[in-house]
């Protein structure tokens, strides 16, 4: 069994989460669910979760957070049937699982937005069944699934990438990258624990994000003969943000922990034997597992293919900025488990700071672009080669793509690097790459829509000229500085780039973008058009995907890049495709609301 | 209506890493840092303050790209109503 810093990492049911546990010592018979939010929200909230979890589990309340099936790290996809009750059984197993485990006699349920929707509505079944929770603490709950699924609406329709008319189920969302089938949504829909017979716990503290949601079900509730306890969520939008700059609602959190401690009965049972956890899950094409990598204790998944022969690939996927491993999108869970089936051992992990692993002693949690982090990922090197394997490759999207390639030169057992829409690797003092990328631009310009809203005073052309020329004229400074130093026999950034990969034995290097990527304007202004002067160094191949945009959020472009990656490694090892461009269709981006 | 309004709900809402009083009513918002998620957190504000539902016609980025333009489409929705 791997051990994670915080928390025990856990397979229940058709769940994955980790298990807080408390001091034998200050334990109490109250144990903690945490219902997480759903989607894009639950990428946000990871490492504060964590630190929640922990937090609950000092006060002597056994805690479990866990992702619900065919989300974060536990099995199964959001294309499956009848999510709503696998996720509503989810929470259902993770009472079960706690209580067998730690012995609590009574379960406490905490869900965090969606979260909050699910934990109530599981509440009621149960109380309906005879078989209550002690109480449930709601965190910023939409009043309704109905709320919820306009919400996602809006989010999908305020989304920058859309896709395009006619590519997509009818009557399914994409909202912030994740995917909604029709039935699930009709699911959401249906959830109404305002409207239910019964109050979802005697108790119930609602932690109000201030749009009438808490009145209406605190209103409900208490006609239901709850107790109903509402209090501010002050600190909301802080913690709802991307990881890299979400904050931990300290004093929020330290209120719903001490009511959530308030007369909870002194612990009677004992723990289970750990030994019992179930501590891999069968995946399609292979088996995962929680592991722990190196004296850091990194935390990681394993995918391990069914047919794995000693020695096979190896992939380490890195964060995605600061989100935790499975990717934004959960595109690095997608990853794994299709490279998996081509016979790749897939080592998805948090590198210090970010997600599940422990802070890093020298440099804040969730940062990014820090070369420090280069010794994580030899940790991961490390791992895999200890287990055999002697074909490594690292691979990030856009800040992991950055930490991969400086870890690829770094780190000799590192035989390839995969990097996807990678930025920052060859940045200017004044390159500009604010605003949409220079292809972008142009297409706009192309545009026959753009040029008719032109006429009705709609778009400010000269917006997109002024930035494109400015763009323009840098990358010719730029290109005129390399000549000058080449001139003078100096070596410029490019002239670096292409030595330090020619000279590092057996790197395989493929870079991946997107057409309109500002990643591909940052490598083009040093290696020329489509990069054609780093495509010359041996070992490189640049693959140029037609459509999508920089975080593949659209599933059409995804599901089009895992067939890329797959392919990347189709004669059982990694050797990539030569340099070219290829189309992945279905995806169009929204005009730039700042051109307009 | 008025731009007060607007503006006080883009600060409860909008996660804007600057001061929103210190952004023109012109200054495009999600240059400023207002992410698609805040968005929908302004969208919903908006309506409820207002008693306006935004129809699906005018949920894209810029109906809502500037304390103008927000302006201007609740003027348009509460003139055909």
């Amino acid at each position: 069994m791997a051990t994670a810093s915080s928390g025990l990492p856990v397979y229940f049911g058709r769940c994955f989460g980790f298990l807080h546990g408390a001091a034998r010592s200050t334990a109490r018979g109250r144990g903690v669910v945490l219902c997480g939010p759903n989607g894009y929200e639950a990428l946000c909230v990871n490492r504060a979760w964590r630190q929640f979890a922990d937090a609950l589990a000092r006060a002597g309340l056994p805690t479990l957070r866990f992702d619900y099936p065919g989300c974060g790290d536990a099995p199964e996809s959001d294309e499956d049937p009848e999510r709503v009750r696998a996720w509503l059984g989810g929470i259902r197993d993770a009472i079960a699982f706690l209580r067998q485990q730690t012995g609590v006699t009574e379960v406490a349920l905490v869900g965090l937005r969606f979260g909050a929707t699910l934990a109530a509505v599981a509440a009621q079944e149960l109380a309906e069944q005879g078989d209550p929770v002690a109480a449930v603490a709601l965190l910023a709950p939409p009043v309704s699934g109905e709320a919820y699924y306009k919400e996602l609406r809006v989010l999908a329709m305020m989304a920058r990438a859309k896709p395009a008319p006619g590519t997509t189920v009818p009557h399914s969302l994409q909202a912030a990258g994740f995917y909604y089938s029709p039935c699930t949504l009709g699911a959401i829909r249906a959830l109404a624990p305002a409207q239910a017979s019964t109050s979802p716990a005697p108790r119930i503290l609602i932690m109000d994000r201030d749009d009438g949601a808490g009145a209406t079900l605190s209103s409900a509730f208490q006609s239901k003969g709850a107790a109903v306890e509402i209090h501010e969520f002050a600190g909301y939008a802080a913690l709802m943000r991307d990881a890299v700059v979400a904050v931990y609602p300290e004093q929020d959190f330290q209120h719903v922990q001490e009511w959530l401690g308030k007369g909870a009965p002194a612990a009677a049972g004992t723990m289970a034997s750990l030994s019992t956890v179930q501590d891999s899950i069968a995946i399609p094409g292979g088996r995962e597992r929680p592991v722990s990598i190196g004296e850091a204790g990194l935390f990681g998944i394993l995918s391990e293919p069914q047919a794995a022969g000693s020695g096979g690939p190896a992939l380490v996927i890195l964060n995605t900025g600061a989100n935790h491993r499975i990717g934004t999108n959960r595109l690095s869970v997608l990853l794994a488990r299709r490279l998996m089936l081509e016979g790749v051992t897939v080592l998805r992990m948090d590198v210090r700071g970010i997600g599940d692993s422990p802070s890093a002693p020298d440099w804040p949690d969730n940062a990014v672009l820090d070369a420090r982090m280069v010794s994580d990922v030899r940790l991961a090197v490390g791992f895999l080669a200890a287990r055999g394997h002697r074909e490594i490759v690292v691979n990030g999207l856009c800040a992991g793509g950055w930490l991969a390639y400086h870890a690829a030169l770094a780190e000799p057992r590192i035989t390839g690097q995969l990097l996807l829409n990678v930025q920052n690797l060859w940045l200017n003092e004044g390159f500009d790459r604010t605003g949409a990328s220079n292809r972008e631009y142009l297409r706009k310009f192309r545009a026959k829509e753009t040029w008719l809203r032109l006429l009705k005073g709609d778009v400010k052309l000269h917006i997109i000229v002024s930035v494109l020329t400015r763009r323009l004229l840098k990358a010719f400074a730029i290109r005129l500085h390399q000549g000058f130093r080449r001139a003078r026999g100096a070596e410029t950034l490019a002239d670096s780039t292409r030595h330090r990969l020619a000279a590092a034995p057996g790197l395989r290097t493929a870079l991946i973008f997107n057409r309109e990527d500002a990643g591909l304007d940052e490598m083009e202004v040093h290696f020329g058009r489509e990069g054609r002067e780093l495509a010359q160094v041996p070992g490189v191949s640049i693959l140029i995907i037609e459509d999508g945009d920089h975080l593949f959020s659209i599933k059409s472009s995804r599901d089009h890049m895992l067939e890329l990656m797959a392919a990347q490694f189709s004669q059982g090892r990694f050797s990539p495709t030569s340099t070219r461009i290829v189309s992945a269709p279905h995806v169009t981006t929204a005009l730039r609301s700042q051109t307009a | 209506m008025s731009i007060a309004d607007i503006r006080a709900i883009l600060r409860a809402h909008a996660r804007i890493p600057v001061d929103v009083e210190g952004l023109g009513d012109d200054a495009n918002l999600f240059t400023a840092g207002m992410t698609s998620l805040a968005s929908v957190e302004v969208i919903l504000a908006l309506e409820e303050k207002f008693g306006i539902e935004f129809p699906d016609q005018m949920m894209h980025r810029k109906t809502f790209s500037s304390v103008s333009a927000i302006a201007a489409a609740i003027a348009n929705l509460k003139a055909a109503a």
